[in-house]
């Protein structure tokens, strides 16, 4: 059953869509793979957008985190404010998960679509007939080429052998998912504790996907790596890059969330003034049409 | 709700790795068609993907004479992977070519190898032919190449690393007097002179989609299934089509079953059709349950077809009349060739369960091979 749904819904789809690109791409399925990562990309552009704002919001709440977690000793209450002003500044601290969770079944499939249409054996090509729409536009591309630049699209690291060109795809995706880690912007009042487990993800997720690629299709490395590419660039152009003294080229807006004191006439031990009625405007995060809905 | 809120994430992360564990499962590994081969001596069987097995004369049951590799010696490099052309039996010798790809001379009467050659670039997915004292086939990393019989080395003539081909090459290779037809995956169809690899026609027939599988159907008259759906009678004289490509609702990659100037061959969707060979016009005879990849054949005028469902459907090929449908059992599936012996015809399935099927009573019952790999 979820293997049907998975088949129809996502991996028959970008199976077509592989095929159709790799026609339009000159009958290069390493440059269909390339246009594929780019359309995905830009397709979910809006989440990755939607996440950069959570992600300034939550760099210009630190203070204010820093100033909650010194006034209240209490840890439930601690979290509860905590979780009310990331409310109010509309940052979600789950906000940068959107991007991943849609990768991550894209992935899986692009995955699964390369294994499918650059078959390794008769048998999967014979199963390959299953899975293509009935268009001659498609079905006149079987089988694709699964040579791009000097690499078997289907063979993965593990099998063609470290001291090859598949090899050497494995540092470079262990080199650019660090790169687009270290590109991703930190907060500067972070604690030793945060900075610590920053710097442990840091480390361990190019190390991590660099043991997956062991074992992934090089054409899966492909899109990993252009994904990568672009996600580093797209955090250049908003965040900059601090070390090298280059500036964001575009302002992502931050939800600049109200003083404690102003959107909390709250105390440890008295009542809490509900932060609605301290808003001016839309309130901190919400929009114009968010507000009617609340309004009876 | 708040702890369902919390849940939501855990929860959505948790299809997801579901979802992918299941993408993840189903990868078709080699298995091999190759076709039984079957005399009134004994039959040749692959009982497994990766082992041949030369059977008593199959009746009520057939008994293993011998393997290749020898299934009782360990410890040996001999490594099939998979086989996918029927034997070819001559002289006393049978000819094999793997996936991994080797070729190997054995001994028919203890299956001893005479010879082995390895070194083709690439394995071997089609049927081995015979002419003029030497073997010819293609690779699917696109080479052809013509090894002599006696000891495997290339023919005289041809070059020593075989005739390059712009796609690989899947389908086996079809001879005729001088020359051998090679079709490749990228939709092309070679005519090479037999005495030392050179192109024969001015230019490639060529197809939209990939050619699979070809097969001589009459004197000069080629038959190429593209899997574009599209099946061409070519005429090899001049390497150009006797009329426009007849259309299928499917992919066909199969031989097809010949009988009165008339090829019968069936479509992934499992439709059945008859191809003039004199016209290049084709006609829907039928249709059966599931996909036919496996080759079918014609006794008398009984068409017997198996499917990917596992059932043999026999049709009156003078009425265009299906007679009846047989499941059999439920061990694998067919894709090899049907292959016919004493008016009898033997199926085997990719679990390497043998059947016969009887044309004139339509029946199929398995035959059970003692001291076999089950």
């Amino acid at each position: 059953m979820i293997g049907d749904i998975f088949r129809i819904a996502l991996a028959d789809p970008m199976v077509n869509f592989l095929v159709i690109l790799n026609n339009l791409c000159f009958n290069s399925f390493g440059l269909a793979i390339i246009a594929f990562t780019v359309i995905v990309k830009a397709a979910t552009f809006p989440l990755t957008l939607r996440q950069l704002h959570s992600t300034r919001s939550m760099q210009s709440l630190q203070p204010r985190i820093q100033e909650i977690q010194k006034k209240y000793t209490d840890p439930k209450r601690r979290q509860e404010e905590t979780m009310r002003a990331y409310k109010e500044a509309g940052a979600n601290p789950l906000g940068c998960l959107g991007p991943m969770l849609i990768q991550f079944p894209i992935f899986i499939a692009l995955f699964y679509a390369i294994r499918l249409v650059l078959p390794e054996s008769p048998e999967a090509l014979e199963n390959l007939s299953s899975h293509l729409y009935g268009w001659s536009y498609i079905q006149h591309a079987v089988p694709m080429k699964t040579h791009f630049l000097g690499l078997d699209l289907r063979q993965t690291p593990n099998d063609a052998g470290f001291v090859s060109i598949e090899g050497f795809l494995v540092l470079l995706v262990g080199i650019t998912t660090w790169a687009q880690t270290k590109t991703t912007v930190t907060s500067p009042t972070m604690d030793d504790k945060q900075r610590a487990q920053q710097q442990m993800i840091a480390v361990m997720m190019p190390v991590m996907f660099a043991f997956f690629a062991l074992s992934f299709p090089s054409g899966v490395s492909i899109y990993w790596i252009v994904n990568s590419v672009m996600g580093i660039a797209t955090n250049v152009v908003t965040f900059g890059l601090p070390r090298f003294n280059i500036k964001p080229l575009v302002k992502v807006r931050a939800n600049t969330p109200p003083p404690l004191d102003a959107g909390h006439a709250t105390s440890p031990a008295g009542p809490t003034i509900p932060a609605r009625e301290l808003r001016t405007a839309n309130g901190p995060g919400r929009s114009k049409r968010q507000n009617r809905r609340r309004r009876p | 709700m708040s702890s369902l809120r919390r849940l939501g994430p855990l929860l959505a992360l948790i299809i997801l790795l579901a979802l992918s564990a299941v993408g993840c499962t189903k990868i078709y590994n080699p298995e091999g068609w190759a076709e039984p081969s079957v005399s009134a001596d004994g039959a040749y069987v692959f009982e497994s993907k990766d082992r041949l097995s030369y059977l008593t004369p199959p009746t009520d049951s057939a008994s293993v004479r011998w393997t290749f590799p020898d299934r009782n010696q360990k410890n040996t490099d001999l490594k099939l992977r998979a086989v996918y052309g029927e034997p070819l039996i001559e002289d006393g010798i049978v000819y094999l070519a793997s996936y991994e790809g080797d070729v190997f001379a054995l001994k028919a009467s203890d299956g001893t190898q005479i010879w082995r050659r390895g070194n083709l670039h690439g394995g071997v997915t089609g049927r081995l032919a015979s002419a003029k004292g030497v073997l010819v086939f293609g690779t699917t990393e696109g080479r052809v190449w013509a090894i002599d019989k006696t000891n495997g080395a290339n023919a005289s003539g041809w070059p020593k690393d075989g005739v390059k081909m712009p796609d690989p090459i899947w389908a086996g290779v079809a001879v005729q007097a001088e020359t051998a037809y090679v079709a490749t995956m990228g939709g092309d169809v070679f005519a090479l002179a037999l005495s030392d690899g050179h192109q024969v026609w001015p230019k490639p027939f060529h197809v939209s989609g990939a050619v699979a599988d070809l097969a001589m159907v009459a004197t000069d008259r080629l038959f190429v299934p593209s899997l574009n759906k599209i099946v061409y009678i070519v005429d090899t004289n001049n390497g150009q089509p006797i009329a426009p490509g007849a259309r299928a609702s499917d992919w066909v990659w199969m031989q097809p079953a010949i009988k009165d100037s008339l090829a019968y061959y069936a479509d992934f969707s499992g439709n059945v059709y008859v191809l003039n060979i004199t016209t290049g016009k084709a006609t829907a005879l039928g249709e059966v349950a599931a996909k036919v990849k496996s080759s079918p054949v014609v006794v008398g005028d009984v068409l017997v077809v198996a499917d990917r469902a596992r059932n043999v459907t026999f049709f009156n090929i003078k009425e265009a009349k299906k007679l009846n449908t047989v499941p059999a059992g439920d061990s694998g599936t067919f894709r090899a060739g049907l292959t016919v012996a004493n008016e009898l015809v033997y199926a085997v399935t990719t679990k390497g369960a043998l059947f016969r099927a009887n044309p004139k009573e339509l029946s199929v019952v398995e035959i059970p091979i003692v001291g076999g790999a089950k």
